[in-house]
């Protein structure tokens, strides 16, 4: 009994992630989207399949209290976000100020409100 | 030939006078160690008692020996940098820009990672399990490889003194891009690489042991809101072990890749981004202060609760802010590099993330003063040790908030403003801490108590020669001093102020001459001071309910807690301790394969450096085979039996 | 009893060692996001990348990790035929993927674009490469596992050591899908 449910859980996990992996490979092949909403929309997608694969194969949320491998898991999480988001956000603002062709400079100045 | 020895040719070999010296000294010492251990026949006690133990009271005491020795080498590096300063006033100094920027990274990589690394570890390793009631680790094994890995790093950063090579010039992180292989040709960036590859590998394995332990291993009763600070802190600490040392091990790694195979990551050209470099091992770098200081917080709540014989002023605020400042500490790094150029809003972000961690910390320092408040005050050598804490943390941390404000930044980044600023938290804070807990614990590791009148005279000379030695450095950075600054003008009038900073460290010398005279002394004298109950200072947490030295399996039977301090709760209830029924206890076995692993690490790490190719496949291939060894290997526990366990416990004679 | 705390704690300690290696994976995904468009005179993703190549990678991979669940639900129900066949299953796509892999690096430098052409390649290569190493290293040690299940029953010990693979071929599909995102995808 139970391990045919453990089994319809990896089938239907299986089947859900060829789905995603697929929308997400059409949607890029085919230029449904483009531009920034095209980067939202695979992130999209990535993640749902990372909360698919972590349900249906890792049987993350399945577990008794105290809840150690699901607060890991949440905790790793916030620090790759941090690791990932927090370099990105840094270094564009450093390139961006180390900019320092001629429309660069232009550009950095205007925006910051100086004037020569 | 050449091929086969990679980069090490004769040339290679130590020829200039101080790794000349280093290396007769080291052979010498190695070659003494071992005629002693020949003529006194120990080398079976050695390897069976101590070498390939897995219990974590016998892995603790050998981390803090090594960590120690390491101590001499990085203290007597920061007196070769101290002099060379004050005679640079007048002249040129004896050591040579290299070889003075080799020195000063080697001090700092030392102190960092083998020292303070290696007393904390060693002290966690002593007293987690007992103070959560457990008689292990959670993997004995991982514990005692852990361990043999530190020990390949520690071997491998001292290893050039006798191979050759030379230590990086680059600052103890190796910032790039002069760590590249553009500015930094020779082997030194690589030794520095691998020892902290193979030791940081090491303390990733001792982080998830810690947090497994501490999360499944308590005894029946220890809620997580009874289990003692020191535990909490090294929880915290530990989970910022395994956040950060795989973003260390990763930088390191890509720095690696750069100089190895011709990789562009951080590199001034071919896209690379240098400032990536800086931003990644700052990223590991902020919270590794953390990693140090916050078991040292622990201790100290663990030493101002026994010594003023309460129980610690509002516990749950001293956990909340722990936690608070393990959160707050990962989000701060880019405070290491305001002047790099962002802009005023993302500074402005970290400034203020730094400056708030101030908070949670000060909570702290006032829970510690409420809990010596109408308290009975019993000034021993770790109290002092604490209270000199409490002055010298709060001054440090003052400057530390003003570091926060990127505008003053501005003009001390990268002075010796910085350095006083740090030196200070790192001894003030982390240092003191653990020379407090090694003086707190020490009787329940040896079974007697540490000189108590030698360990005072340490503890004024230690806080004396600090602030004699790291004031006027404050005062120097305000004056424009730069950090690592090996040569100077005698007009500037800097001299006077370092010659006061090399009398500091003069003191500081001498309270080193009183540990070790300490030591030696209670060594020698240890009947008098000797402690049979297991409990010599009144304690109130569960490493006092057992023996001291406790016995190889820590508790007879493991105790059920009802309460936060949990011993002194069983001592107020004053009931007899019945004698309990005594049962087997499964311990592991000994093993020597944490021992043979870290050989082949360091082999392999040693093989990188000069490029010999051939030996890392070996080294590699020994790695595996022992592993896959060890693996099929299932018999690793033997059987403490309950007659033998009554024996032992009958002699203890506590049973009513 | 004694048993269920150790597997407890030995399945708690791996799961860290995994969400240490996800960190490790996150710090070359920053690094390739950041460095992703310094191409320097090198090529740029778009115009290297053959993502039918990439996609049939993808699905051969996601097959494998399904095929590995399935074996430890085998293993559980102690049959060993069926257990081998989904075992095997694993470690020929694992392979068949190693292979595209490797192929897929053989070509670019083939065509004169190795990683010390540009940062974005070192990223590149750095990044793929980590994975197709933690991938050799999980089918070593399914092969080891499946030398060790040759020699003996199906008991509690392989049971515990097939659930701990399968969670790390797991980890290493889910670190995949994020490679054929960020990677692949959005280039």
């Amino acid at each position: 009994m139970k391990n045919t449910s453990e089994t319809n859980s990896y089938i239907i996990g299986f089947s859900l992630a060829l789905l995603l992996t697929l929308t997400a490979y059409f949607t890029v092949v085919n230029n449904f989207l483009d531009g920034g909403i095209l980067v939202a929309a695979i992130m999209l997608l990535a993640f749902l399949q990372l909360f698919v694969q972590a349900s249906f194969f890792l049987h993350l949320w399945q577990e008794k209290n105290p809840r150690w491998n699901l607060l890991v898991f949440l905790s790793t999480f916030s620090i790759i976000v941090l690791v990932v988001i927090g370099s990105l956000w840094i270094m564009n603002n450093l390139d961006y100020r180390h900019d320092n062709t001629h429309e660069g400079v232009q550009k950095i100045l205007e925006k910051e409100g100086f004037s020569r | 030939m050449e091929d086969l020895f990679g980069k090490l040719t004769l040339q290679a070999l130590p020829h200039e006078w101080f790794t000349i010296g280093g290396a007769i000294s080291m052979t010498a010492g190695g070659l003494g160690a071992i005629l002693l251990l020949t003529y006194l026949k120990r080398w079976k006690w050695l390897w069976t008692e101590w070498l390939t133990s897995t219990d974590p009271k016998k892995i603790g005491v050998m981390y803090i020996t090594v960590a120690v020795f390491m101590l001499f080498r990085g203290v007597l590096d920061a007196v070769l940098l101290w002099l060379h300063q004050v005679l640079a006033g007048g002249g040129q100094g004896y050591l040579t820009a290299d070889h003075f920027q080799q020195i000063s990274t080697a001090h700092g990589v030392i102190m960092v990672f083998f020292v303070a690394m290696g007393l904390l570890f060693g002290l966690m390793n002593i007293i987690v399990p007992l103070q959560i009631g457990a008689r292990d680790l959670a993997f004995p094994f991982l514990n005692s490889l852990g361990f043999w890995l530190y020990v390949a790093g520690a071997i491998l950063i001292n290893i050039f003194f006798v191979f050759g090579g030379e230590f990086a010039a680059t600052g103890w992180l190796a910032i790039a891009p002069l760590s590249g292989l553009e500015f930094s040709p020779g082997v030194g960036v690589d030794y520095w690489i691998w020892s902290l590859q193979i030791s940081g590998l090491g303390t990733l394995i001792g982080g998830i042991n810690f947090i497994v332990t501490i999360l499944k291993m308590r005894a029946p009763g220890m809620t997580l809101m009874r289990m003692p600070l020191f535990v909490w802190t090294t929880l915290c600490s530990m989970i910022l072990v395994v956040s950060v040392f795989p973003i260390l091990t990763m930088t390191i790694i890509l720095l690696n890749l750069d100089r190895l195979l011709g990789m562009h990551f951080f590199t001034t050209g071919f896209g690379g981004n240098p400032m990536m470099y800086t931003n990644l091992i700052w990223m590991w770098g902020h919270p590794e202060v953390y990693i140090l200081i916050l078991p040292a917080f622990g201790i100290y709540s663990e030493i101002v609760a026994t010594f003023s014989g309460k129980r610690l002023f509002g516990y749950t605020t001293a956990v909340v802010a722990v936690v608070a400042v393990t959160l707050l500490s990962t989000l701060v790094w880019l405070h290491h590099f305001f002047t790099m150029g962002a802009d005023a809003n993302v500074n402005a972000f970290f400034g203020i993330m730094t400056m708030i961690i101030a908070i949670p910390t000060g909570a702290q320092i006032f829970n510690w003063i409420a809990t010596m408040y109408k308290g009975k005050i019993r000034l021993t050598t770790p109290m002092l040790w604490f209270l000199g804490f409490v002055a010298t943390f709060t001054f440090g941390g003052m400057a530390g908030v003003m570091l926060a404000i990127p505008p003053i930044d501005y003009q001390v980044h990268n002075s010796l403003f910085l350095v006083a600023h740090f030196h200070t938290m790192a001894i003030g804070g982390a240092l003191f801490g653990l020379f407090a807990g090694i003086s707190y614990w020490f009787p329940k590791v040896f079974g007697f108590k540490l000189n108590e009148k030698l360990g005072q005279y340490a503890f004024w000379c230690w806080l004396v020669g600090f602030f004699t030695s790291f004031v006027p450095l404050y005062i120097l950075g305000f004056m424009g001093v730069t950090r690592r600054l090996d040569t100077y003008d005698p007009s500037t009038g800097w001299q006077f102020l370092f010659l006061i900073s090399l009398l500091g460290a003069g003191i500081i010398a001498l309270g080193i001459g009183f540990q070790l005279l300490q030591i030696a002394v209670s060594i020698l004298k240890r009947k008098e001071n000797q402690n049979t109950t297991g409990d010599p200072w009144d304690g109130r947490t569960l490493e006092w309910s057992t023996s001291s030295p406790p016995p190889s399996y820590s508790f007879a039977v493991i105790p059920t807690v009802d309460d936060r301090d949990a011993f002194w709760t069983m001592k107020q209830a004053g009931k007899p301790i019945s004698k309990p029924i005594f049962v087997d206890i499964h311990a592991p076995k000994n093993t020597a394969s944490g021992i043979y692993i870290s050989a082949f690490a360091l082999i392999i790490g040693f093989s990188l450096v000069w490029h010999i190719f051939w030996l890392t496949v070996l080294g590699f291939l020994g790695v595996i085979i022992t592993v896959i060894v060890r693996t099929f290997n299932d018999d690793t526990e033997y059987t403490i039996s309950a007659s033998e366990i009554a024996k032992n416990e009958e002699k203890r004679g506590i049973y009513g | 009893m004694v048993e269920h705390k150790n597997n407890d704690k030995t399945f708690l300690g791996f799961w860290i060692y995994l969400m240490t290696d996800l960190i490790m994976f996150a710090v070359l995904f920053a690094t390739f996001a950041v460095l992703r468009n310094n191409t320097f005179t090198g090529p740029s993703g778009e115009e290297i990348f053959n993502l039918p190549f990439v996609l049939a990678e993808t699905l051969i991979l996601l097959t494998s990790s399904f095929t590995c669940g399935l074996a430890v639900l085998a293993a559980r129900k102690g049959d060993k035929k069926q257990l081998y066949s989904w075992l095997l299953g694993t470690l020929f796509l694992g392979f068949a993927f190693l292979f595209m892999e490797l192929s897929e690096f053989q070509e670019l430098i083939h065509e004169g674009y190795t990683w010390t052409k540009s940062a974005f390649l070192s990223s590149y290569f750095t990044l793929i490469g980590t994975h197709g190493l933690h991938i050799a290293v999980g089918l070593f040690w399914l092969i080891i596992l499946l030398i060790k299940l040759s020699t003996s029953e199906i008991n509690s010990s392989i049971i515990r050591k097939l659930t701990l693979f399968s969670l790390f071929w797991h980890f290493l599909d889910i670190v995949w899908i994020f490679i054929f995102s960020i990677v692949y995808l959005i280039a």
